[in-house]
């Protein structure tokens, strides 16, 4: 799986993986998205635009990474999910716990008060 | 493949019948045949295997092509079959210093009933749909060619209910070694046979030559091998049938989810299954996350161990007139969750794991599990009509 990653400030990452995320990809995407707020970018945006498949494998990644971002103030935020990953979310009620924004612009937005205060 | 010693293999059956052979020789003669004869209303079916390879072998062979078609005008019994074939035979046979196992099976087409005889011939399953359940047919005399006390045939009745199946098939597909030198074995014959039942024969035949072809690790396998199938038709056969076999490994856990999840989507395209975008979602998601419990639990030792043998996950995807369904088997240990999972995100931060059978029985109808001749038996079934998204958004 290719990830795209960039930090539009020194404390946020995004982060965008392209292609399938299941049991071949999720162990790696998930350790990537693990180690951000260990290294200092307790912010992640997570841009999924370009994952057509996601299933538990890639759950248990974003949830993993919710739980090491809160360990050092931070949030996990989701961007622009393709159909059947917003799917899964629902299915999963997870879109009850991510915020989920139609562009990465409008996800710094809304974390521009986290980060102001962070 | 060559079917040079298939020449009398019948054009036409009864409605309700199938029939299918596969006949492969390692080298440019053979010593496995296999042939079938339609008498009306009988059905004769002959396998055979002679010892050692070669033109002597294949000599033979092509005696017992002869034979078996002279015996299927005596008699419509199995066991008179065989003795009239040896009559004719055992002369040969003792010139040719080989020995030889066969069996003959000999099928009333009009109610299924059967009688099954067999000469030293260790390798008949016959499969019944209900249950589903599988029999091993044990010989029920001596090769032919060996001196024996007792040269003549018992013979085993049966009837054939709408669904069941009979194998016939020569020790050339149950020893195929893989890298290990492990033999793919009657289990694994049986692992496929069950998991594929319900397609119909020809993709059934074609399932176990992709599994043996898996097992040894390249198309090109060492031995002869021939299989003969017959199948009484079930009462509500599948549209279609898309059977599969595969390692349980993750990457090909992901080729497989992807080629059923495009199926479906051509059943749709065939069918005029108009489902909404959820139904084709849905159904990708649960067959991931079933193929992937099942190389994380089942197959847990060999997950963990990648230098050992995989375990093999078998399965057929099926189309009926109303909803699709996915039977998968796999041989590893049984399956101790619970079916009915719940998801409880009371927590700020929900769980990282567990998501899997949630989502599974959140996708499809009816999820099931069973353990069956030890083995793990999941079958999803869907319905493309009326569904409705079941999860709340």
């Amino acid at each position: 799986m290719k990830v795209e990653v960039h930090h539009p400030r020194p404390d946020v990452v995004v982060i965008a993986p392209e292609g399938r995320v299941d049991a071949v990809s999720g162990p790696q995407f998930r350790e990537l998205l693990k180690q951000q707020p260990e290294q200092g970018r307790p912010f992640l945006i997570i841009d999924l635009e370009k994952v057509p498949f996601m299933d538990s494998s890639g759950l248990s990644a974003l949830v993993s990474a919710l739980k090491a971002a809160r360990k050092h103030n931070g949030t996990v935020v989701l961007v622009r999910p393709t159909p059947q990953v917003r799917m899964t979310l629902q299915m999963s009620m997870l879109d009850r716990i991510f915020a989920i924004h139609d562009t990465i612009e409008d996800a710094l937005e809304a974390l521009s008060s986290l980060l102001t205060t962070s | 493949m060559k079917k040079t010693h298939a020449q009398s293999w019948p054009k036409t059956l009864p409605k309700g019948w199938e029939l299918n052979h596969l006949l492969r020789q390692a080298e440019e003669v053979g010593g496995d045949f296999c042939n079938a004869r339609y008498r009306e209303p009988y059905l004769y079916l002959l396998i055979g295997d002679v010892a050692g390879k070669g033109p002597t072998a294949s000599l033979l062979a092509q005696q017992f092509h002869t034979a078996f078609d002279s015996a299927t005008l005596v008699s419509s019994r199995a066991r008179e079959v065989l003795h009239f074939m040896h009559e004719l035979i055992s002369e040969g046979l003792e010139r040719a210093d080989t020995f030889v196992t066969l069996a003959v099976v000999v099928m009333d087409t009009r109610d299924g009933s059967f009688t099954y005889a067999s000469a030293g011939h260790t390798s008949t399953y016959w499969l019944h749909y209900e249950g589903p359940q599988a029999e091993f047919l044990e010989a029920t005399g001596f090769p032919f060619g060996i001196p024996a006390p007792d040269q003549s045939y018992r013979e085993i009745e049966g009837r054939l209910e709408p669904g069941d199946s009979i194998w016939l098939y020569t020790d050339g597909v149950t020893e195929v070694p893989d890298r290990y030198n492990h033999i793919f074995g009657r289990a694994g014959l049986l692992d496929v046979l069950l998991a594929v039942r319900e397609a119909s024969l020809d993709r059934q035949v074609a399932a176990v030559r992709r599994a043996v072809g898996l097992h040894h690790g390249t198309q090109s396998l060492p031995d002869d091998m021939a299989i003969l199938a017959i199948r009484r038709t079930p009462e509500h056969p599948v549209l279609d049938a898309l059977p599969f076999v595969i390692w349980a490994r993750y990457m090909q856990v992901r080729s497989a989810t992807q080629r059923i999840a495009q199926q479906i989507r051509l059943w749709a395209e065939r069918f005029g299954w108009t489902p909404s975008q959820d139904f084709f979602f849905q159904w990708e998601l649960a067959v991931s996350e079933v193929l992937t419990n099942i190389v994380q639990h089942a197959y847990v030792v060999q997950h963990a161990h990648p230098h050992l043998a995989p375990g093999r996950i078998q399965g057929c995807l099926l189309a009926y007139p109303d909803e699709v369904v996915l039977d998968v088997w796999d041989a590893g240990v049984p399956f101790k969750g619970e079916l009915a999972t719940r998801l409880l995100h009371h927590e700020e931060i929900p769980p990282e794991e567990g998501y899997g059978l949630y989502l599974v029985q959140q996708s499809v109808d009816h999820i099931a599990y069973r353990r069956v001749m030890e083995r793990n038996w999941w079958q999803l079934r869907k319905r493309w009509q009326g569904e409705e998204g079941k999860h709340e958004s």
